[in-house]
């Protein structure tokens, strides 16, 4: 919407001379993580819809769908998230949450005119308020029914409420139903074989709620499913047509045990004040982000540790001589890279430690 | 497509588009008035913290409001330039010049504002000077000082009386005094700041003794400091936002996100449409207002987690659900809009124009 650059970089600008603290993506590493997608990806009929909602930018997704592997689709949390994809060029587009109010109801039934749009439901009442909104813009929306796998939050909570919730949604004018999905974060398993175990566990509940809407006789083509946690599950179990990526594009490096991946994202800061053992730097909660006390770290320096953080500065504490002088710059990386982005306003893309590019982070804010 | 969705002037507080934050004018009017007339009757000056929203029209509020200092104080150089270019005069940036980015800021904002930074370091004053040379300008400078190794600063003594000199010695600075920050002894908790105010009191004693102007700064107004006898300036940010209600009341709340339930996936628990993104959790999860004893369990990037009051009813479909964040700040700053509310009617939309400006 609004574009907070004080002091913009230009191509070509080398790393070290950017105005700190700033947000950098580490083009070798995205690439990476995409081409392994892409590779991945290549001959399954399984295929990756990447979530808008990590990297926030039509820019980024389009290097995925360029390094293959997808089903040139994505998903998004919010439908102002939909808005900025469209205007991006991207057209086939699945928002995960569900859309509840009028508003929000009814635009999103005018963004069906633009592009192919489809949206998760998990109740009848708000499945009939999108027909009534559908309808009303002479659309049709395509609907999934989030299936509850493991989170307790949104979703159905049983094969019975999936199966009555899609005899609803063909009844209805203006909706096409066309399958399922579900979310569930396997989170904190480094090991491969309890990541596989959960992850199999949790997908063969929503295929559950697949078969029962199956045996009324009501086709489901999209099985949605899967996260970064579970791309190399979910690519193997046969009903599964796409997963939903998000983390793994720019990655935290708390799950870096998935080790195919590599930490894309970065703020860059300077040491601004320094003592014997302690560096002040000028990134701090503001543009870090530290969700519920979790703090980032620094690349590649295991011998600096962060000691506090302030809403506009941290200090860094180290062990051994003085390693830090004023001026020095460091590479943050987060725990929660989406958190992070959201409060960013560009990305600025390094190769080889030279500004490749400036890119608007354009979804930054969609909030609604 | 528009973004954000317009909405009439009067549109309901509940017909926002959520998740939205929002202000209550009345109460942040009151707010302020409160304050002056606080400040007024000690003989403290009040410096609000504006960083605190990024807001330049609350700002305005703030400094119109404000009988003690025309003053405002911004945590970053790049704040201190957006607010400059909005007309503020005197503004205090509680950073310190020390890399060559942030001094290149220095010559326009001393040509547009009187300006103070903070300098800990000797070495810095020799490039403040080289970039203030042609002597069209002069800037105020503060030596930090700590009363612990938990503040990031110089003890007060020999090496900051040096310092000072060095300072005063130089032709474009003007030694100001001394600033504390209390805000870096903790960023989750109350802080008892206690033992660290019984050291102030006498570090204000001698420094008003040698009449130095010290700037301490706090979050919140600190009563212990307050009903000190010692002269000092306070730099502040929550005041203006401090609710007239508590939890479990939903009359009015000064500031809040306004957020939709958008799954009732079972008795008792509900999903919002509100998560970090849209209301930060770098200090904590929100509460609930008017709702009893609902609470927030957990917040993922999109959403949150409501567990309702049992002794209320059920929660429905589409209900809006007012949060009360843990960090006002943090909140302000996930948003690009306030909604500006008097009596819950949608009055102003301003726009939190310095969000963004870490640098």
């Amino acid at each position: 919407m609004r574009s907070v650059i004080v002091n913009r970089p230009t191509a070509g600008m080398q790393l070290n001379d950017l105005e700190t603290p700033c947000l950098v993506v580490d083009l070798d590493a995205l690439d990476n993580n995409y081409n392994f997608i892409g590779d991945i990806y290549k001959d399954t009929s399984c295929k990756m819809r990447q979530h808008a909602k990590n990297v926030k930018s039509p820019i980024l997704l389009q290097r995925q769908f360029d390094a293959g592997g997808t089903n040139n689709g994505v998903c998004v949390a919010k439908v102002s998230e939909a808005e900025v994809m469209l205007e991006g060029g991207i057209k086939d587009i699945l928002i995960t949450s569900e859309i509840v109010g009028e508003g929000k109801v009814d635009r999103l039934a005018h963004l069906a005119e633009l592009g192919n749009i489809k949206v998760c439901v998990d109740n009848a009442e708000n499945l009939r308020s999108l027909s009534r909104a559908a309808k009303n813009a002479s659309t049709v929306i395509g609907v999934l029914i989030e299936v509850d796998t493991s989170m307790r939050r949104a979703g159905v909570r049983s094969p019975e409420e999936g199966v009555a919730l899609a005899k609803l949604a063909i009844s209805l004018p203006g909706i096409t139903f066309m399958g399922i999905m579900s979310h569930q974060s396997i989170t904190g398993y480094p090991d491969r074989e309890t990541r596989f175990t959960e992850g199999t566990r949790y997908i063969k509940k929503c295929l559950r709620v697949k078969h029962a809407i199956e045996r009324e006789g009501i086709d489901v083509d999209i099985v949605s499913s899967g996260e970064t946690f579970t791309i190399d599950v979910a690519v193997d179990i046969p009903e599964v047509t796409e997963v939903e990526g998000g983390t793994y594009a720019l990655m935290g490096f708390n799950e870096l045990y998935m080790d195919h991946f590599r930490v894309a994202v970065k703020v860059l800061t300077s040491v601004i004040e320094v003592d014997d053992s302690f560096a002040y730097i000028d990134a701090g909660i503001r543009c870090l982000g530290a969700p519920l006390g979790r703090t980032p770290r620094v690349e590649n320096r295991a011998n600096i540790k962060f000691e506090k953080m302030f809403d506009y500065g941290s200090i860094l504490i180290f062990e051994g001589d003085r390693i830090l002088g004023i001026g020095d710059k460091l590479l943050l990386e987060s725990s929660q890279q989406d958190v992070l982005v959201n409060r960013w306003d560009h990305f600025i893309a390094i190769r080889d430690g030279v500004v490749r590019a400036v890119w608007d982070i354009a979804a930054r804010g969609c909030h609604h | 497509m528009e973004r954000p969705i317009y909405k009439d002037i009067g549109t309901d507080i509940l017909q926002l588009d959520t998740p939205s934050l929002f202000v209550d004018l009345d109460a942040l009017s009151n707010n302020l008035t409160n304050a002056n007339d606080y400040f007024l009757g000690t003989n403290k000056k009040l410096c609000p913290s504006v960083s605190e929203h990024g807001v330049p029209a609350i700002a305005n509020m703030q400094t119109s409001e404000n009988m003690t200092s025309s003053e405002i104080y911004v945590d970053t150089f790049s704040q201190g330039k957006h607010f400059s270019q909005n007309g503020f005069t005197k503004i205090l940036i509680g950073a310190s010049p020390t890399v060559p980015k942030r001094l290149q800021y220095i010559p326009d904002l001393c040509t547009n504002s009187e300006i103070t930074v903070l300098v800990r370091e000797m070495g810095a004053i020799s490039d403040i000077a080289d970039v203030l040379g042609d002597g069209l300008s002069s800037l105020s400078v503060l030596i930090p000082i700590t009363l612990s190794s938990d503040i990031w600063g110089l003890r007060v003594g020999d090496e900051c009386a040096r310092l000072a000199e060095q300072i005063g010695n130089c032709k474009w600075l003007n030694f100001r005094g001394y600033f504390l920050d209390l805000d870096q002894l903790g960023i989750t908790d109350k802080i008892d700041y206690r033992d660290e105010i019984n050291g102030l009191k006498e570090i204000l004693s001698h420094l008003e003794s040698i009449g130095r102007e010290i700037v301490v700064k706090s979050r919140d107004i600190e009563q212990i400091l307050m009903e000190t006898p010692y002269r000092f300036t306070s730099v502040t940010g929550l005041y203006p936002f401090s609710q007239r209600v508590v939890k479990g009341d939903s009359d009015t709340v000064t500031c809040g996100i306004v957020s939709t339930v958008m799954s009732v996936p079972e008795k008792g628990r509900a999903y919002l449409d509100c998560g970090q993104k849209a209301i930060s959790i770098d200090k904590g999860l929100p509460t609930v207002a008017g709702l009893g004893a609902s609470y927030i369990e957990a917040m993922s990037a999109e959403h949150g987690y409501l567990v309702s009051d049992r002794d209320l009813p059920d929660i429905e479909l589409g209900q809006r659900v007012v949060l009360l964040p843990s960090d006002i700040g943090g909140a302000f700053n996930v948003h690009d809009l306030v909604y500006m509310m008097e009596s819950k009617m949608l009055r102003s939309v301003w726009e939190i124009s310095s969000r963004g400006h870490f640098s």
